[in-house]
């Protein structure tokens, strides 16, 4: 057994670099849930 | 502590910013009723609850319980979350009854399944349960969103709890269910991609799916890759147990924990056959959803294969917080935030209706008028929220024993007179009310006072659910024999209305003796073999579908063997039931307003019949 704890942990695996995931994939969900909510209100306000 | 940079803060404003204001223009549409504040006019087409369902299956404590026994048990884990396998039977046996009850709530199907004042009992008796439950259920939540809010923020435990679930009462308060199923929309899009896309990422961040088997095997911990993996921690027993917990208990209603804000998407659905779609493909994508964490936990047990003794549980989480690149460890937030918001919109919702539906309006003010009720529904929100802030203050940390309790053990005595009160006429209302008091007092006795005193502390769980279940048995079969069955004509009405499976043939002569059943009616709903062959469909779809992922994610060729089969198990379910899912739909809408005016004056204590 080694004895590492959470806050000194020698990292295995390293966080990525910044890089255009972080832009397109939230702006992307973003916008398709906000469209599909819209549909969803505007049908109900019809029907 | 987990550091954001301006790219993470600027998603996270955003999305919660969007996430509030979107619910909050369903306003109007709220306001309407009680029937829209609670049920959003049972208009909904199938894949809005039937995400909705998938929303709230998915709280912030659910990966940290998952991770609980992936870690602990590795594939063969995913059978302790295969307990969501009751939706496969649950959306074409009692999703069916339920919808067609045109009950609120599980509290009010109690007046209609049951007469006189053992219904009332119960009906008060699981109404008060259900606002404690509710109240506890957001208690327990927030204090996992509180953990995670410590792991990144370094916050105290009672702050980033509380200051969540605040948010999500205004939207709540506002827009009652109509936020719920809304906010769950954009929540279980945003949730999903999360998901995917962290377990993903977790894989490939060790090395792949190959890294994490050869690393396994050199681990001498290969086990883990086998589901199927018997030993003394995890028995044949225990396994056919939770199978028959799972699969069997969708006859019933309220074998699950998660049958409560369920019943509510069941009853919000337009037709029954929405509601069967709804919980069929929510439950889906839960069981979906266990695989991607499975193997993504595998991944990090890999990364780091001492830690749990550490924070094993946060394992999920760590896997996003530690890996992604800035921009998405916001996105991360986001989603962890979305699932926090998910849960507890669903409970503080679930916990008002119960509330005002059963307390208020049954038993306080019978003749109040829809805005009137609207109020109380508003006023009972916040008093839900109130409660669960005092719960989650009294729960502490201990989230997955108090949460193992609770899933499986509170229920066991109550599992079998569950699915008795769907199929066997002669259960009555005495019976199920002792079912519940013999099951609250044989629980407590097995679980946790005869340990205390060294009587059956070695016990396993499958023998303490099995032992829980023996000793009730004869408790409310005696309390149903010695007492009346309940009055022919009453469950005659609600046998034409529910059309319920199993043994009720004295009541259907009743029903036909008194024109309530017709010729026409019993060529449409009838149950029959197509129903056996296209439930048992339904559950192979389940098993082949979180099997087939869990294996093509960790490159085993089994994997792709078993997604032939939940393709062929999926499209043969479709061709059995869907036909006559159709017609009943359709033969049902045709005396729907018939139904309801019924049970709307049951509501206000007016005697009235077909």
């Amino acid at each position: 057994m080694n004895n590492l704890t959470v806050a000194g942990m020698a990292p295995i695996v390293e966080r990525m670099e910044t890089n255009w995931t972080g832009i397109v994939i939230p702006a992307l969900t973003l916008t398709i849930s906000i469209i599909a909510v819209w549909a969803v209100y505007t049908y109900f306000k019809k029907s | 502590m987990v550091s954001l940079n301006f790219l993470d803060l600027f998603w996270i404003i955003l999305y919660i910013v969007f996430m509030v204001i979107l619910t909050l223009v369903f306003y109007k549409l709220a306001k309407a009723s009680q029937e829209s504040f609670f049920l959003a006019k049972r208009d909904l087409p199938w894949w809005l609850p039937g995400i909705s369902v998938y929303g709230t299956h998915t709280a912030t404590d659910t990966p940290v319980w998952i991770s609980g026994v992936i870690y602990a048990h590795g594939l063969r884990g995913l059978w302790y979350t295969f307990f969501s396998a009751w939706c496969a039977l649950s959306a074409f046996i009692s999703t069916k009854v339920f919808r067609r009850s045109l009950a609120y709530t599980q509290s009010e199907y109690q007046k209609l399944r049951f007469s006189g004042l053992g219904a009332e009992l119960l009906r008060g008796w699981i109404a008060g349960w259900q606002v404690f439950m509710n109240m506890f259920i957001i208690g327990w939540v927030s204090i996992a969103m509180g953990k995670v809010c410590e792991y990144m923020f370094g916050w105290p435990i009672w702050i980033g709890g509380p200051l969540f679930t605040l948010l999500v009462f205004f939207y709540v308060l506002v827009s009652g269910y109509w936020g719920v199923i809304v906010s769950d929309l954009q929540q279980g899009i945003t949730i999903f991609a999360i998901i995917v896309l962290v377990s993903i990422w977790g894989i490939w961040g060790v090395g792949g799916p190959t890294t994490i088997v050869n690393s396994l095997h050199e681990m001498g911990e290969s086990w883990r890759l086998n589901p199927f993996h018997f030993d003394q921690n995890f028995t044949v027993g225990w396994f056919v147990t939770m199978l028959v917990i799972a699969i069997i208990g969708g006859v019933g209603m309220g074998t699950s924990i998660d049958w409560y804000p369920d019943a509510q998407r069941i009853a919000s659905t337009k037709s029954i056959r929405d509601a069967s779609y709804a919980m069929w493909a929510g439950g889906l994508l839960v069981v979906i959803r266990n695989s991607l964490w499975a193997v993504a936990i595998l991944a990090f047990f890999v990364a780091y294969p001492f830690e749990f003794s550490h924070n094993g549980e946060l394992a999920w989480y760590r896997l996003g917080l530690d890996l992604l690149p800035h921009g998405l460890l916001g996105f991360f937030f986001v989603a962890i935030v979305a699932i926090h918001f998910s849960t507890i919109s669903s409970h503080l919702n679930l916990g008002a209706m119960y509330a005002t539906r059963d307390i208020y309006h049954h038993y306080v003010d019978p003749e109040a008028d829809e805005e009137r009720l609207v109020s109380a529904a508003r006023l009972n929100t916040f008093m839900i929220f109130t409660g669960s802030m005092f719960f989650s203050q009294m729960i502490g940390e201990k989230i997955t024993s108090w949460l193992i309790y609770a899933l499986w053990l509170m229920a066991a005595g109550l599992w079998l007179p569950n699915i008795l009160q769907v199929i066997w006429w002669r259960f009555n209302s005495w019976g199920y009310l002792s079912a519940w008091i013999a099951n609250l007092a044989i629980s407590w006795l097995i679980v946790w006072i005869l340990p205390s005193i060294g009587i059956g502390s070695n016990m396993s769980q499958e023998w303490q659910f099995w032992w829980a279940m023996i000793l009730c048995l004869p408790i409310y079969m005696l309390f149903t024999f010695i007492t009346k069955p309940q009055d022919k004509e009453r469950l005659a009405v609600y046998y034409a209305i529910t059309r319920p499976p199993g043994f009720w043939g004295p009541i259907k002569e009743v029903a036909i003796a008194k024109g309530y059943i017709t010729d026409a009616d019993e060529a449409v709903d009838k149950w029959g073999w197509r129903d056996v062959f296209g439930g048992l469909c339904a559950v192979l779809t389940y098993v082949f579908w979180m099997l087939a992922l869990a294996w093509i994610l960790l490159n085993d060729p089994k994997g792709w063997v078993c997604l032939v089969i939940a393709i062929v198990v999926t499209i043969a379910m479709f061709k059995i039931l869907d036909p006559a899912l159709k017609k009943q739909s359709e033969h049902f809408e045709t005396k729907e307003d018939k139904y309801k005016k019924l049970v709307e004056d049951r509501q206000r204590w007016i005697e009235s019949t077909l």
